[in-house]
């Protein structure tokens, strides 16, 4: 492909006022360049710091501009779905905690419910309480990490620590109730694994209080910032009806200013008592569907979220069992049967598909990780592109290869 | 809408005996011959009353024959496919299965309804080894190309080497 670049020098009579030239010395001739580009093949990845994983992205280039994109996962595969049918129930949820490491308290919630519907289980109103303020301050955490590391993508490097202040909070009120700070392990099969210490309620409607104040805080740093709208506004937009057609789920659709969650279409855990708002993405900074959009409906559901805890602290009964009766841990058997049950993660719907032949172990149990949906739609996104904008549209798209590859 | 709903739904659309509704447990699942499976699902994506716009996830399953004590078949050998749509404008959740004879897991492939159809359907041919007729690029997703053998069928025996590195676990450790 050949461009040709011309400079010539104006030789008409109006001529700069200052011409930067020694007394006799001559106008330099004019200049033509030819430019001929090659389409290039580069990886992106799979050791990358903006692919957030092990992700390689084949990409052919010409000169900027993305031709092709092809993404290769699997090189975080550990055998998930295998292993699923070989430990019994009880034992793999711990191995749920790392597929969205940084959503496990979803990953865990969302495989208990899968089998507590096979298995007919039943969880106690109290359980089901803690179950949602550890969800949503989960929720608050991975966003936290999301936008965080997207402003470190884009090289914007103060925000993050901001960001990484407010999550090593709620890590701490997380390691404080389970014991661990990233792979949690907490919501088991019929309830969670332990009341809540003495003091973690205040402690938490203590980080409630301050949260908001340092979200405007972030956002007086990166959110209005004219290099990072300039980035990602108008980046990377995805129109409803794409992001359906790819399986978009959670606030990459809601950013293409589609009003679809789980939480409110099938109200799992006690998400019918509790207000609180979806937000979509309006285009303010561009067009609805850039990047953009999807960045701020992540910051806007972190304040949703922290509305969410409050009300469930403070609905929550003061006395109340944490495990379902008929529980027997050491022996559990699931009924036969088959059933799906999807939640919202952070990053869209994540469901298990539970297959049980009424034995300890389940028959087969697939999980629909969204970030392996969510990462499909690069292909058809990234063509067209620059390639400083291929690393603002994989920021926005928030995956986590631990569920993509699983 | 309810599964059994869509299924009286279906069969009033002319589908007749080709669906029928399984009633669990726990999941309620319409259940389609493989030949026309894609003609019902395409009918789900169009149908008013249907309106499945996305397609949550295609899983495949390699089942093997079980009896319970008395000796009745529990269980048929073979594989299935079970589809799970949702629709935005319509508020339900459907589910579709369809059932592959053992010795030719074909099934026609829907990545020209649904592009998300596309990667998970390359993630079951990978792991359970099911063909999607049709699909633009059926190959290995999640585990490299080369890899012999599609690992969640039940029949699956480990590898004892791949590309010159050696898997069995009880080998002794290689001399220096």
């Amino acid at each position: 492909m050949a461009h040709s670049v011309s400079s010539t020098v104006s030789s008409s009579s109006a001529a700069p006022a200052k011409t930067l030239l020694l007394p006799g010395e001559q106008r330099p001739p004019d200049v033509h360049i030819d430019v001929r580009t090659q389409e290039l093949q580069i990886n992106m990845g799979p050791q990358h710091p903006s692919t957030h994983g092990v992700l390689r992205v084949a990409i052919w280039v010409d000169g900027e501009i993305v031709t092709r994109a092809e993404p290769d996962i699997g090189y975080l595969h550990r055998c998930a779905e295998k292993i699923g049918e070989s430990v019994s129930c009880i034992q793999y949820v711990p191995y749920t905690d790392r597929y969205d490491y940084l959503a496990a308290m979803n990953n865990n919630l969302g495989y208990c419910l899968a089998v507590e519907k096979v298995a007919e289980v039943e969880v106690p109103e109290k359980a089901q309480y803690i179950r949602v303020a550890a969800v949503e301050l989960n929720r608050i955490a991975s966003h936290l990490m999301a936008v965080g590391t997207y402003g470190l993508d884009l090289g914007a490097f103060t925000p993050f620590f901001y960001a990484f202040r407010e999550r090593e909070e709620i890590l701490r009120l997380l390691e404080w109730i389970c014991g661990a700070r990233l792979t949690y392990n907490f919501i088991r099969i019929g309830g969670v694994m332990r009341d809540m210490p003495a003091g973690w309620v205040e402690d938490v409607r203590k980080f409630l209080d301050v949260f908001e104040q340092r979200l405007d805080e972030f956002n007086d740093l990166l959110t209005h910032n004219h290099i990072f709208v300039a980035r990602t506004a108008n980046v990377g937009v995805i129109s409803p009806e794409m992001a359906l057609q790819y399986g978009l789920t959670g606030p990459n659709l809601r950013g293409s200013g589609l009003r679809y969650d789980l939480r409110r279409e099938q109200p799992y855990l006690m998400y019918d008592r509790f207000t609180f708002d979806v937000p979509v993405g309006t285009g303010i900074k561009g067009t609805v569907g850039d990047c953009w959009d999807r960045y701020w409906v992540r910051m806007l559901e972190m304040k949703e979220s922290a509305r969410i805890v409050r009300q469930a602290l403070d609905q929550m009964p003061a006395t109340g069992e944490i495990m379902a009766k008929n529980v027997r841990h050491l022996a559990f058997k699931s009924k036969a049967g088959e059933g799906y049950f999807g939640i919202e993660n952070p990053r869209g719907e994540l469901g298990y598909y539970v297959i049980s032949d009424g034995g300890a172990n389940s028959y087969r149990s697939r999980i629909r990780a969204p970030s392996f949906c969510n990462l499909s739609i690069l292909e058809a996104i990234l063509p067209g592109t620059m390639l400083a904008d291929a690393v603002a549209i994989i920021g926005s798209i928030d995956i986590v290869l631990g569920e993509v590859d699983r | 809408m309810t599964t059994a709903e869509a299924v009286e739904q279906l069969k009033k659309d002319g589908f007749g005996d080709g669906v029928e509704l399984w009633k669990g447990p726990k999941d309620e699942t319409i259940v389609v011959a493989r030949d026309r499976a894609k003609k019902l699902l395409a009918h789900l994506r169009d149908g008013r009353a249907f309106a499945c716009d996305l397609l949550v996830m295609v899983t495949g399953t390699h089942m093997t024959e079980k009896k319970d004590a008395k000796g009745v078949l529990v269980r048929e050998a073979g594989f299935e496919v079970v589809w799970h749509l949702r629709s935005v404008t319509q508020h339900h959740l459907i589910a579709v299965k369809c059932k592959l004879p053992p010795d030719d897991p074909r099934v026609d492939s829907v990545s020209d309804l649904w592009a998300a159809a596309d990667w998970h359907e390359r993630e079951t041919w990978d792991l359970v080894g099911i063909r999607f007729t049709g699909h633009p690029n059926l190959r290995r997703i999640l585990l490299p190309e080369g890899w012999e053998g599609h690992p969640l069928r039940k029949d699956y025996a480990y590898p004892k080497e791949f590309q010159g590195i050696n898997l069995e676990v009880d080998a002794p450790w290689p001399t220096p």
